[in-house]
């Protein structure tokens, strides 16, 4: 019977019954909460009395006036920079077990496996690698004789979020390599065949053929790179608790400080919205960045 | 075509990527060689020295007998083959009404899974609970099945980026022959995205195995432990059993890598580009 | 066959969702306060049946001690059932909890106002055990009790007996001098003289104790409320976290404090790599498990000063509550009533039970009463110190460690600084 319905009108039935359920749960799941975020950014609360009081804008006058919310932000571009360079590693990775390498099997696996790990496990271990005076990477710095680089690696204030940083690293790279494999099994192989036969090295092949070609993978990746590592909490919170002394204190860190240690659900609604609007300004920045560099 | 000839960049790349899996491998070292320590070995020895058996399974034991991993396996492994089952259908579908039609809301649809992907879901608990909880899912295992039962940006992406792949002229093609569109869908574009589909059922398996947030909030009752919160017997805020616990994350990690190193041949398998060709 | 179950799921997932919300405008209005024990689960003439909930902070004796509480509840009073929850990240799942209105029959009590105890809590008068509790007035509200502590427990130096031994040290330090000199000793042999914890934070709590031994009260912060500078250099903050800034400065801390963890410090002290430590008497049974006899643990009060006066703290816990909204009060107060009298929690767990005549026998609670240490007890704090303290966003964890290891006059003076603006903001 469908069948028998004009196209134009079998697609809008499809696209109606396709998009309802999404829609749905996403409204309410995602949505409405973050609707529902927007309102208590401009009211006292809390966190669980019934009574809340209109604040206006008084929420968002503190969370700038307040110089550690700020500082804390500062070390996201920390975790930022480590990712960026966690996305070069992952494509550089999927380039080569993209390529007829032995045991690129094999080495598929290993590389995506930290990825699977559990976060408390990943915390768990890396404090015992980076552990002053137990620590594993102290002990064999020690033994070939670099004592001058065995430091207290989560004492120290400058060098903790590089620490931090390097641990989200070894555990996110894996999967940018594999959504980048994906990608590049998905760029039609006549494409590089017709190039190589062009006479273009290896090397012009990936910068001039394929990279244009996951344009948009590249930009998945950054956008989750982005979001990731300016919004990160568990890894701080897990390892450090923001120590020593705040120094590895993010912007995340602080909010749900504020929500759940100050009950201040107001700041820490307003403290989430800014973050928000921080990530769309450097997204767009990274748009406008690959966008030219595509063109 | 092959030579076995030394090839020195093929070399170099071996290299490389056995440093990186020296760096995979060296913190994991330390789980192992904790778990089969008891716990007065473990508190008087470095966590780096190998036990004094490898064969003292006491801790496995322990782990297996207060964790309930028998039922924290059912539990997780339903919300697990319901909730990838929804984010495949409402991806692709979602995927493909983008990717293939242009309609007045399309850029508001993409906008909203954009958006919602920057707000941390950390600071809306509040929110999100009391929708769950109105929804009367609060205590249920339904409370983590819907909260990832829905597609997001990720997904539609990767499903997008395939669909871009798949040759117009098959849908047309199928149209000639009357085809309804969603006979194409289910026949010529759901097919066609199964790569994508097993990148993503493995990346959300994964995802949901390891996520803790979600069941400790929602589902706290003890018949709805799942496997990632079972850990949790073993620690609390003023003492964790660190060799129960290495002995604990061991047993709840061999599954999963089971089954990834059974999958990863299908995500690999580069079925699109013959596909496509 | 495929297409009918696609289509299948994915329409009762509509049904579902829509008459779910269908459903939601019902509730949500339904205020907190506004229901009068609805006992019609809950049964009549005192005879108690029926399930409740009980939340815990203590996740890692879920399945195993407390699960056996909750079997011999329930073997005393058939036809009930406990279900036990542990949950992790206590307070902050609570708080969720409580917003959306959600609270287990029994739990630990999560602080709130104290105006809004009533709201969230039930009284626990009836249990008839407010002549024989610690700590009563701290979770209560015009004349009513919300929250009964789960133990109080007494701060002191525990410390390692070996490695005192091993050092050449005979007895604990008597006055603030002989700590130093003991530490200096303990040093000289190659041992932590104390241990902190310092990067897990919440160690440190216990140092405040000082300051109230030299302020002569546990007022001290609610004092705070009198003035615009309550940290002082010369005054009892000053003095009493001076103490720990002095072991701080001559190296009688742990080597790198940012790397001492709460989980090193136990394997430390019960390998007697560490002497001592500032904690609650709680700590006796982790040192235990971690591999210390008994016999090897000590217990005295910490000198504060040199005069040869001891004082010692009882702190209260996390305490036991009802639920304002429970369906069956009857059953959650009889279990919060048998868990403080018949559990036997104290005694597996070397902890001091919150009720006056139930007596702890412990060889390191006798050394420490025997210096006849003046006792002081903690205060509850008044809702308008934590309500300008949440506003400074004092975080005390973090206000010790910037004392220790900063310029106690710069530190003292941020805070200051920050406390006369939170105090004004909030009057």
């Amino acid at each position: 019977m469908i069948n028998k319905l004009s196209y134009s009108k079998q697609k809008g039935i499809l696209i109606i019954s396709f998009l309802i359920v999404p829609l749905l749960l996403l409204c309410l799941f995602s949505l409405y909460p973050a609707v529902y975020l927007v309102y208590l950014s401009f009211m006292n609360w809390d966190g669980y009395s019934p009574v809340k009081t209109f604040a206006g804008f008084a929420n968002y006058k503190d969370v700038f006036a307040n110089k550690e919310i700020w500082q804390a932000f500062s070390h996201n571009f920390v975790y930022l920079g480590w990712g960026l360079l966690q996305n070069v590693g992952g494509l550089v990775f999927a380039l080569m077990l993209n390529s007829k390498l032995r045991g690129r099997n094999g080495y598929r696996v290993m590389l995506f496996m930290p990825y699977i790990m559990n976060g408390v496990a990943v915390a768990y271990m890396f404090n015992y690698v980076f552990n002053s005076e137990y620590g594993s990477l102290n002990t064999l710095l020690h033994s070939v004789g670099l004592d001058s680089l065995a430091i207290s690696w989560f004492g120290s204030p400058k060098i903790v979020n590089h620490v931090l940083g390097f641990i989200t690293l070894w555990k996110f790279l894996g999967l940018n390599m594999v959504i980048y494999l994906a990608a590049l099994q998905s760029v039609p192989s006549d494409i590089i065949e017709a190039a190589r036969i062009d006479g273009a090295s290896r090397m012009q092949t990936i910068f001039h053929v394929i990279l244009p070609n996951m344009v948009r993978v590249i930009e998945l990746n950054l956008f989750l790179t982005i979001i990731g590592t300016l919004e990160i909490f568990d890894l701080p919170f897990l390892l450090t608790k923001g120590g020593p002394l705040g120094a590895s204190d993010t912007f995340l860190t602080k909010t749900v400080e504020m929500a759940f240690k100050f009950n201040n659900f107001g700041m820490a609604s307003a403290m989430s919205l800014t973050l928000i609007a921080a990530v769309i300004v450097i997204l767009s920045v990274q748009r406008l960045v690959t966008r030219r560099w595509s063109d | 075509m092959r030579t076995m000839r030394f090839q020195p960049l093929s070399f170099l790349k071996h290299i490389f990527i056995w440093i990186a899996i020296a760096v995979i491998i060296f913190p994991p070292y330390v789980l192992v060689m904790n778990a089969f320590k008891d716990k007065q070995e473990f508190t008087q020895t470095s966590v780096f020295k190998m036990p004094n058996s490898f064969l003292n399974f006491d801790n496995f034991i322990d782990v297996l007998q207060r964790a309930h991993l028998d039922k924290a396996y059912m539990n997780t492994i339903t919300i697990i083959v319901i909730a990838v089952i929804g984010n495949i259908l409402l991806g692709t579908m979602v995927a493909f009404v983008l990717g293939r039609f242009d309609f007045k809301l399309k850029k508001a649809v993409m906008g909203a899974y954009i958006a919602v992907s920057f707000v941390p879901t950390i600071t809306t608990q509040v929110a999100t609970f009391t929708v769950i909880n109105n929804l009367h899912l609060y205590n249920t295992i339904w409370a983590s099945i819907v909260l990832h039962f829905g597609t997001n940006v990720l997904q539609i992406f990767i499903y997008l980026q395939f669909i871009r792949n798949i040759p117009k002229e098959l849908d047309e093609a199928a149209m000639m022959e009357g085809a309804s569109l969603f006979r194409i869908y289910r026949t010529i574009i759901f097919p066609l995205l199964t790569p994508a589909t097993a990148t993503i059922a493995i990346i959300k398996t994964i995802d949901i195995y390891n996520d803790m947030f979600i069941p400790y909030l929602y589902m706290p009752s003890r018949s709805l432990v799942v496997v990632s919160t079972s850990l949790m017997n073993f620690s609390s805020e003023r003492s964790t059993e660190w060799e129960l616990m290495s002995a604990a994350i061991l047993m709840i990690m061999v599954p999963i890598v089971v089954l990834y190193l059974f999958f990863q041949k299908y995500v690999f398998a580069g079925i699109v580009s013959g596909a496509v060709k | 066959m495929k297409k009918t179950a696609k289509i299948t799921l994915v329409l009762s997932m509509c049904m579902m969702l829509l008459a779910a919300c269908g459903g939601k405008g019902n509730d949500t209005n339904a205020t907190p306060t506004a229901s009068p024990d609805s006992s019609e689960t809950a049964s009549t003439d005192g005879e108690l049946k029926g399930t409740i909930t009980w939340a815990t902070h203590r996740t890692e004796l879920v399945d195993t001690d407390l699960k056996r509480y909750v079997e011999k509840f329930e073997a005393k009073y058939p036809g009930t059932t406990v279900k036990i929850e542990g949950l992790k990240d206590y307070e902050q799942t609570i708080r969720v909890r409580m917003a959306g209105n959600e609270l287990p029959d029994v739990l630990s009590l999560v602080e709130t106002t104290k105006a809004d105890l009533p709201t969230f809590y039930e009284p626990l008068d009836d249990l008839g055990l407010n002549d024989n509790i610690y700590f009563k007035d701290y979770n209560s509200y015009e004349g009513k009790l919300y929250g009964i502590t789960q133990q109080t427990a007494i701060n002191g130096l525990v410390y390692n007996k070996k490695a005192f031994e091993k050092a050449g040290i005979t007895a604990p330090p008597k006055t603030l001098d002989e700590l130093f000199t003991v530490a200096e000793k303990l040093k000289a042999a190659g041992i932590v003289p104390m241990a902190t914890a310092f990067k897990d934070g919440w160690t440190l709590q216990y140092w405040t104790d000082p300051a109230e031994f030299i302020y002569g009260s546990t007022s001290l912060r609610n004092d705070k409320l009198n003035t615009d500078t309550p940290f002082t250099v010369d005054g009892p903050y000053g003095q009493g976290l001076g103490i720990l800034k002095q072991l701080y400065d001559k190296g009688y801390l742990e080597k790198d404090i940012y790397s001492a963890s709460w989980d090193q410090t136990q394997k430390d002290i019960a390998t007697g790599k560490t002497a001592m430590m500032y904690i609650g008497n709680w700590f006796f049974s982790n040192l235990i498990a971690a591999g210390l006899p008994s016999e090897d643990i000590g217990f005295a009060p910490l000198p504060f000063d040199n005069s040869g006066q001891f004082k010692g703290m009882m702190r209260n816990d996390w305490a036991y509550a009802v639920s304002a909204q429970s369906k069956n009060k009857p059953l959650a107060k009889a279990f919060v009533k048998f868990m403080l009298e018949e559990s036997g929690d104290e005694a597996d767990h070397m902890i001091i039970s919150p009720l006056k005549d139930k007596k702890q026998d412990l060889p390191q609670l006798t050394e420490f009463m025997s210096y006849n240490p003046t006792m002081l007890e903690a205060q509850s704090v008044d809702t308008k110190v934590t309500t300008a303290e949440n506003k400074m966003q004092f975080n005390v964890f973090k206000f010790i460690q910037e004392s220790t290891v900063g310029n106690l006059q710069t530190v003292f003076d941020g805070y200051n600084k920050k406390w006369k603006a939170a105090k004004e903001a909030t009057k």
